[in-house]
């Protein structure tokens, strides 16, 4: 066999290699475990005046109907004044009633899901908060279309990383920067 | 052998060519599905500030084409939540737009309600987002029979991230769409003449779109 056949034939086996590898199914037994901050302070019911849980400030800052508002989303925001999660019990319309514990459990699958792995690392402390990308592309260190949204140290900031690491021996969610930040 | 020049020239033909018939031609599926979601035009409309009112000006109008004038924000504004079959297009309201960086411009609908910034409006390449907006006017009111003019100015409770077109998320409420969409864009939240016929008499277009029962 020649020097250019063999070449030819074993780059040949490479790439159906590397077919059938892509064309693996996942395995839906498959669990990617997440260890992932508290929902009741993700929700933030029940809270007093002057607080708010961090659900409300990604409903305010990045729910709008226009950004992560849309179902097809990966990080996608339900919320009283964007998106309603439709219930069969219920016809939510934005800008009715109120945000919904459906809503609320939604955004909070959301958020945890994205990057399930790194949500670990974040919330046990082995990563700072700037690996995922709910902290990257608000500050733009990752390209966003959004733009900033926020900035580091801000009340949004300080909202959502508190709540990243809340129940880890550090405090809980800075409630009171939520609510800021959803003004 | 040819020579270097000519099919250096040769090239040159080709390439700008190529170019051409991809500026001239829309390739983006998506893009187009969306212009051709909106439909023809409506017989008796001709293309220009009138036409097309409640619809997503910027699929259009965004700079993809097919439409050569570019807007950065527009959309049309009607009457009443309550008055809204059909809606009918309110002109004389100032729209009010503030962006990320404070500027504040204020914009006035024609007599079917549509309004629309271009880029020369704005400057240094605004207007941008995120944006806030008010719309404002006086609109008459019944009192007992008498109408009392009432002026009104509500503000959008949540700010716009990055979409230029009122339509694309303020639409027509219908059993497939009520859950993510805040209706179209309403003047009066409360108040609802059901005489209300337009601001204009004279406009040249019926404020009342197509498709709700209108016409040109």
């Amino acid at each position: 066999m020649s020097a250019r056949l063999a070449v030819a034939t074993a780059f040949a086996a490479l790439l159906a290699v590397s077919s059938v590898e892509a064309c693996k199914a996942p395995n839906p037994n498959d669990i990617t475990e997440i260890d992932a901050p508290p929902f009741d302070q993700f929700a933030g019911t029940n809270l007093p005046a002057g607080q708010a849980g961090v659900s409300r400030v990604l409903e305010k800052r990045c729910g709008t109907l226009d950004c992560h508002g849309q179902v097809g989303r990966a990080l996608r925001i339900y919320g009283v004044d964007g998106l309603r999660f439709v219930e069969a019990d219920a016809e939510n319309q934005p800008g009715q009633g109120a945000t919904t514990e459906t809503e609320l459990t939604a955004n909070y699958q959301s958020v945890i899901a994205l990057q399930p792995e790194i949500m670990t690392q974040v919330h046990e402390l082995q990563l700072a908060p700037e690996a995922l990308l709910l902290i990257r592309k608000p500050l733009q260190l990752e390209r966003h279309k959004g733009g900033e949204v926020f900035a580091t140290g801000d009340d949004a900031y300080a909202c959502i990383t508190s709540w990243l690491s809340a129940g880890e021996g550090v405090g809980d969610t800075d409630f009171t920067s939520c609510a800021n930040a959803a003004q | 052998m040819m020579d270097a020049r000519i099919r250096s020239a040769l090239a040159s033909v080709v390439i700008a060519l190529a170019a051409g018939s991809a500026a001239s031609c829309n390739t983006d599926p998506v893009h187009k599905a969306a212009v051709d979601n909106l439909g023809p035009e409506i017989a008796g409309v001709p293309k220009g500030e009138y036409h097309r009112a409640g619809q997503p000006c910027l699929t259009c109008h965004g700079g993809e084409g097919p439409a050569k004038q570019v807007f950065t924000v527009a959309g049309t504004v009607f009457y009443g939540p309550a008055n809204t079959q059909p809606p009918i297009g309110v002109g004389g309201v100032t729209v009010t737009i503030e962006d990320d960086y404070g500027s504040t411009y204020a914009f006035t609908t024609n007599c079917v309600g549509n309004f629309y910034v271009q880029p020369g409006d704005w400057p240094a390449g605004g207007p941008f987002f995120p944006l806030l907006v008010t719309i404002s006017a006086t609109v008459p009111e019944p009192n007992n029979g008498a109408e009392t003019p009432t002026y009104l100015a509500p503000s959008m409770v949540s700010h716009i991230g990055r979409t230029g077109s009122c339509a694309d998320c303020h639409q027509y409420v219908t059993q497939d769409n009520y859950y993510m969409t805040p209706g179209l864009v309403n003047l009066t939240q409360t108040v609802d003449d059901p005489n209300y016929q337009g601001s204009d008499p004279n406009c040249p277009v019926n404020p009342v779109p197509a498709g709700y029962g209108g016409g040109p």
